[in-house]
């Protein structure tokens, strides 16, 4: 009968494991015991992978890509000109919309970096960071409804619920850490479309994103209600128990594996809140982030998170920017893309910035992305506001694998429609899922008596932002 | 040859030949299979021979024994009666056995205790609430629709507590299949139905009524919900994945988009209640539950009442209009334009006219427009001040003259005694006043309104102090509010012969949304007898709207379901790739050929569809449910895809088992307690657990990790804490403004069991999420558990566990100051067994040591959690 005693070594054979916290695959397997190390430790990819980890940084509303990294002259040139109305979703019987007309873009854009891309003064930070950047200029997608598109981004499905786009990487690839979940989203009010954004769906749902809300206590269950050394007492008794039950049982693996979950539980109650102590971060690169020592909310924070879930070897990470009100969603007055860039533009040039210096650029992808665009029409040229616009959008990508200072794909001249290499929500998730060696058509799970994959029945591979 | 089978084959034939051409779309390579196993009907099996004679109670056990003396495995030995009253009792309640039921079981001396555990568990009300959650996770019930605001839905516990009776009461499993599909025409097509029966059938098509929603406006794409309505048909009933041939004929099984649009039709045919979503708020089609006949006549009364009252309304409303004719045709005359112009959001603009020649009676007007796209954000100030010039230099100021006694009446009086100087106006055409006075706007006190309902409007705030409202209203001030489709206006009514000087100002009184348009104009003509206060009319009008809204505080209000009803009678045409703006040729209401393809003759052809699913000889229906019973009892079902019996699923690991238990159970009256006792008075149910290669044969029990519901409701039950009562519906607020932007997201905790808690679509209850409870979004046929550390950081720090445990221990020190008294206690609520010596030595070591650092009552509670984070607490054997 082992007896239950404080036991000091033990202890720091956890702290060990949580200070060194991406963990040797090994060791997780000797700790999730062989069944659980199968199901979620590192998988084999199906071809090189340039990225191992993706940071998905999604702004809700729908950014205006006419107003950010799409210069559109001729907006300013012909503002107030009527055009067709054509059979766009969003002004079909629309009381007030009869007649269009063009809206002028109210930043002005300038030429930056070696490749000299064009950005608006909404992001004069972002912009120093162009020649890391892949920008895809014609995006588009298959909804004009922020629960749709979002959807869409996130599973590849616009109506019914699908595994998340981040659980079927987890299940791709499996995670690095056990300490840690390999699917963490930050966000700090719920997105559209709720949960479902986050789901595995039909896949295990260990694949399942956990939801990080920035704040003090930011993980469910995480903060020991005892102290440590009665915690310890308990887990002594805890795993006395199971031994002795385990002895009687047959062969039942599961019950191994749980004991082994509460050491692993253990750890956590560490190294989820030692990720998300700033405490070790300098005054540099604080500022870098535009964030005050202290705090713990606002988008620097959760791009610094994300910087540190990535260290630690989190599998993909999500900023959600903002949610699903009080977000891009400037149907009133574009002006406030003003309140909003400033919230985002210093973190995520921080973010970029900070991954470059330390080299975690080379393996990370970053993924910068809205669920669609907005109008360059109103109701009336001095309308303030843009419609929702699922024609044209941009997103970009930056760090593993992306041809960095280039710009795929084109829209027109009014940046309305996409012209040039078009690329569709499932094109994006393709290239997403190839950059991290996944192939989009082979990555399948079999369900309701078919494979699904994240991007349904189409999708292509964007060759043209990888190097 | 039976009748039915005839057709069955005739239909296989067809199928055969039939399902490619169904569409003009270019056909899909079909490897569908009409011989598949599952289409054909189940023979009755011999019962095979086994050389051990003495294992087998049943003919059920000797399937099993079959296999196993074939693979030369022997079987284990039975459980433990104390581990085996465990198992059973989780398996058909969700919860632990008491000590005294162990007790009763251990002591019962009669030829089959075992039997009558399984009688006593079967009648416990407890038991619906537990396979009633199973077929709840097959029809993939919700409390919420699940459109982008997933809007509560009030009304669908109803179903969820119908499903719970009809476990419990053993309704036969046909006559369920024909309630959820068709209640509503079953009961309207008995004269003489009671009241109690009508009700429950019409509750039962609660299973069509909780299909998904989508969208925004989810009438316009209420296509999605039929396929979900199809969909959750196919695996719940048939197993089989009827939705893939949406788009295109099945590419594995014989379904062909002509099938498919042969039963859309059908639902199509079918009113669904509609639970209201962002574009379209209203609820509509609820399905009324039967009553008495004096509450019939108590309602008949009551709205003829409601007739009358608002016959009254309309008229008092439509006098108020006569009374502003003749200033409509009078405000219709050309005007002169004084002044215009346009504001910004945070503008101001002024307005001047140095003099201006007026005769008494003429009006000026100062019009305020909403520019174009209004967002409802145009609050906007007004000042106005008019000054005679030369004669008795008489001075008019707008807010002077009205903010201290602005709802006197409308016209309203100036300073001077002039009865109808001031006039609030509609200005959209024909021009009118502004009839309805509000007195402290939502609360808010000084905040006055003239206004037509709701826009435009006239108003102010009164007070010293501002008001904060949807923007703060300074105080001492005079707003306007345009209407989203045209403009208000104030006139002034001159009441001299002479000449004025105007100032004015019109000015942004909230900051968002996109300005307004102004102008100044004057109206020649003698106004002052146009622009009488209807002032009998306005009180006659507001005592009828008293009296009206008094009476509809007195509705009878009878009890709805959420449900579905006959509707209009359609076909369908086929969807081209499943395009539903890209129509194919018309298909007729059919069954699938791969059932017989018969087509509709009655109604939306529900009622039929229900007797062809439910026929004796449809080869699907009965397998799929006698297999789902089994696959809850043994954790694993004897076709391992419960929700695909298509050539996509697994085939069955005991075939002939599998069509002698689905025999059976048509046999019995589609009694699934008969197959319960087939099942679990069996050798097999009894054995003890293993985990080797006998496992797969049935020749050792597979442990089992509890359930969600079954954790809270265990952790419920130990701290003394549970509620067994049945509850209705949930505290949904009465508010229902959700948007895409802010969608319904509640939790609400209550202490009545899990299978009660409210269940929404867009986001999961925490614990069901973390313990892998159903999908509340698609036919769930056998939950996948999962076993991560984040559920042992539940065991570990979670609120609710820290609280169940801390209450198991002062119910044992509630019973017992002896700890070897507590600790017994515990392990027998807990585990079902008495402690061991060495365990209860090591529990008092704990506590012991526990207490070094921690008062006694603390190490108690962490004695309990230590017992409730045991393997042994968490899984059955």
């Amino acid at each position: 009968m082992e007896p239950f005693r404080y036991n000091p070594n033990r202890r720091h054979f956890l702290q060990s494991m949580v200070v060194g916290s991406v963990m040797m695959p090994a060791l997780v397997a000797d700790m999730m015991g062989a069944e659980q190390a199968n199901q979620y430790a590192p998988r084999k990819t199906h071809f090189s992978p340039r990225a191992k980890r993706v940071i998905f940084i999604n702004l809700s509303g729908g950014v205006s890509h006419l107003d950010t990294f799409d210069h559109k002259p001729q907006l300013y040139r012909d503002h107030g000109k009527e055009i067709a109305k054509g059979d766009h979703p969003e002004i079909q019987n629309r009381p007030g919309y009869e007649r269009i007309f063009l809206k002028t873009p109210q930043w002005q854009f300038k030429r930056y970096g070696q490749c000299g891309k064009e950005v608006s003064s909404l992001f004069p930070e972002v912009a120093r960071r162009v020649d890391d950047i892949a920008f895809i200029n014609s995006m588009h997608t298959s909804h004009s409804n922020h629960y749709n598109a979002t959807l869409g981004m996130h599973t590849g499905s616009f109506t019914v619920t699908r595994p998340s786009i981040g659980a079927w990487v987890s299940y791709g690839l499996g995670t690095e850490n056990h300490n840690l979940p390999s699917f963490i989203v930050i966000a700090p009010q719920s997105p559209y479309a709720g949960g479902q954004v986050w789901g595995s769906d039909f896949l295990p749902g260990a694949h399942q994103g956990t939801r990080v809300v920035p704040g003090s206590n930011p993980v469910p269950n995480i903060t020991p209600r005892v102290p440590d050394k009665l915690q310890e007492l308990e887990l002594a008794a805890m795993r006395q128990r199971n031994q002795q039950h385990l002895a009687k049982q047959p062969a039942n693996p599961e019950l191994a594996a749980r004991m082994r979950a509460f050491e692993t539980a253990y750890g956590m109650q560490m190294a989820v809140p030692e990720a998300f102590d700033f405490t070790p971060e300098t005054e540099a690169t604080h500022e870098l982030y535009g964030l005050k020592r202290g705090q713990n909310d606002g988008f620097g924070w959760q791009c610094l998170a994300a910087r540190r879930l990535a260290e630690r070897g989190v599998r993909f990470i999500e900023l959600i920017h903002t949610g699903s009100s009080g977000n891009w969603d400037s149907h009133g007055d574009m002006m406030d893309h003003e309140r909003l860039a400033k919230q985002v533009d210093r973190p995520i040039y921080g973010l970029l910035t900070d991954l470059k210096q330390r080299g975690l650029l080379d393996d990370t992808l970053v993924v910068w992305t809205t669920e669609f665009g907005r109008t360059p029409f109103n109701s009336s040229a001095n309308h303030k506001g843009r419609e929702h616009h699922n024609w044209a959008f941009t997103t970009f990508l930056a760090g593993a694998g992306v041809r960095a200072g280039h710009t795929h794909g084109a829209t027109d001249e009014i940046g309305l429609k996409s012209v040039v290499d078009p690329v569709h929500t499932h094109d994006f998730h393709a290239t997403i899922l190839h950059l991290l060696g996944l192939h989009h058509e082979r990555l399948t799970y079999f369900h309701d008596g078919r494979d699904f994959r994240l991007t349904d029945v189409s999708g292509k591979v964007v060759n043209n932002v990888l190097t | 040859m039976h009748a039915f089978l005839f057709i069955f084959l005739f239909a296989l034939a067809l199928a055969l030949t039939n399902s490619g051409r169904a569409d003009e779309s270019p056909r899909q390579a079909v490897a569908s299979d009409p011989s598949h196993w599952s289409f054909q009907r189940p023979t009755k099996p011999g019962v095979p021979h086994v050389s051990d004679r003495a294992w087998p109670r049943s003919d059920l056990d000797c399937f099993l024994l079959a296999k196993l003396e074939e693979a030369g495995v022997a079987p284990f030995g039975p459980a433990d009666k104390r581990m085996l009253i465990r198992r059973t009792t989780y398996d058909l309640t969700g919860l632990p056995p008491t000590p005294n039921e162990v007790d009763a079981f251990l002591a019962d001396t009669s030829p089959d205790p075992f039997a009558n555990l399984v009688e006593r568990l079967l009648a416990s009300p407890r038991y619906g609430e537990r396979w009633g959650r199973h077929w709840l996770d097959v029809v993939r019930y919700a409390d919420t629709a699940g459109e982008n605001t997933d809007m509560p839905v009030a009304d669908a516990w109803r179903y969820r507590n119908y499903v719970i009776r009809a476990f419990n009461e053993d309704k036969p499993f046909d006559q369920f299949i024909r309630e959820q599909l068709a209640g509503d025409i079953l009961a309207k097509a008995d004269p003489k139905i009671s009241a109690e029966q009508y009700s429950e059938l019409v509750t039962a098509t609660g299973y069509l009524a909780i299909s998904r929603r989508h969208g925004h406006d989810a009438k316009k794409d209420h296509y999605l919900t039929i396929e979900d309505t199809i969909d959750t048909l196919g695996k719940s009933f048939l197993g089989l994945t009827l939705a893939c041939a949406r788009c295109h004929d099945h590419k594995y099984d014989p379904i062909s988009a002509r099938d498919y649009y042969g039963l859309y039709g059908i639902f199509a045919s079918t009113v669904y209640s509609f639970p209201g979503s962002e574009g379209n708020k209203t609820i509509t089609d609820l399905m009324p539950l039967k009553h008495s006949k004096k509450t019939a006549e108590n309602i008949a009364g009551w709205n003829k009442r409601k007739t009358e009252l608002e016959q009254k309304v309309g008229a008092a409303k439509k006098k108020i209009a006569a009374s502003t004719t003749k200033f409509s045709e009078l405000d219709r005359q050309p005007a002169t334009l004084l002044a215009e112009g346009q504001i910004d959001i945070r503008e101001e603009e002024p307005f001047a006219v140095d003099e201006l020649t007026v005769r008494r009676g003429d009006m000026i007007q100062l019009i305020v427009d909403p520019k174009d796209g209004n967002h409802g954000a145009d609050t906007t100030i007004i000042e106005w001040e008019l000054t005679e010039v030369g004669g008795e230099s008489w001075n008019w100021n707008v807010k002077q003259d009205v903010l201290d006694n602005f709802l006197v009446s409308n016209p309203h009086p100036d300073r001077l005694g002039n009865p109808r100087t001031w006039a609030f106006l509609d200005a959209r055409q024909p021009g009118k006043l502004l009839t309805v006075p509000v007195k402290d706007n939502e609360n808010r006190a000084g905040n006055h309104v003239w206004r037509v309902d709701p826009l435009p409007s006239v108003f102010v705030n009164a007070n010293n102090t501002p008001i904060p409202a949807w923007t703060t209203l300074p105080p001492r001030t005079f707003f306007v509010h345009p209407a989203a489709d045209g403009p208000v206006g104030v006139g002034w009514t001159s009441p001299i012969d002479g000449r004025v000087r105007i100032r004015g100002l019109v000015k942004d009184g909230h900051p968002y949304g996109n300005g307004v348009a102004w102008k100044l104009v004057h109206k020649k003509g003698d106004f002052l007898p146009t622009i009488t206060n209807p002032q009998a009319e306005l009180a006659t009008l507001q005592t009828a709207k008293n009296q009206l809204a008094e009476w509809l505080k007195k509705e009878v209000k009878i009890d709805h379901a959420y449900g579905a009803a006959e509707g209009n009678m359609v076909d369908e045409k086929l969807h081209r790739r499943g395009d539903p703006t890209d129509l194919g040729e018309s298909v007729g209401r059919k069954n699938i050929d791969l059932l017989g393809g018969q087509k509709v003759t009655e109604g939306s052809g529900r009622l039929q569809l229900a007797e062809w699913i439910g026929h004796p000889e449809n080869p699907l229906t009965a397998r799929v449910i006698v297999n789902r019973v089994w696959l809850n009892h043994f954790g694993r079902g004897l076709v391992t895809t419960p929700n695909d019996f298509g050539s996509q699923g697994q085939t069955p690991t005991h075939p002939e088992l599998l069509d002698w238990l689905a025999l059976r159970f048509v046999e019995s009256g589609w009694s699934i307690k008969q197959l319960h006792r087939l099942i679990m008075n069996s050798t097999a149910y009894q054995l003890s657990a293993g985990g080797g290669p006998e496992q797969k044969l049935y020749g050792s029990f597979q442990s089992r990790r509890l359930s969600a519901e079954e954790l809270r409701d265990s952790l419920l039950a130990l701290g003394q804490t549970l509620d067994c009562s049945t509850p209705a519906g949930h505290p949904f607020p009465p508010t229902r403004n959700y948007t895409q932007h802010n969608p319904f997201r509640a939790n609400y905790e209550h202490n009545h069991r899990s299978v009660f808690l409210m269940t929404q679509r867009i986001q999961r209850r925490p614990l069901m999420a973390l313990f892998d409870g159903a999908d509340a979004n698609a036919s769930t046929g056998q939950r996948r558990l999962s076993n991560v550390p984040t559920q042992t950081l539940y065991f570990l720090n979670n609120d609710f566990l820290h609280r169940q445990a801390a209450a198991l221990a002062v119910r044992l020190a509630k019973r017992s100051g002896i700890p070897g008294d507590r600790i017994r206690l515990a392990h027998r609520l807990a585990l079902g067994r008495s402690a061991s010596k060495p365990e209860i030595t090591q529990a008092r070591e704990f506590i012991a040591a526990y207490t070094a650092d921690a008062d006694e009552t603390r190490a108690w509670d962490a004695w309990c959690r230590v017992l409730l984070s045991s393997n042994e607490f968490l899984y059955l054997n």
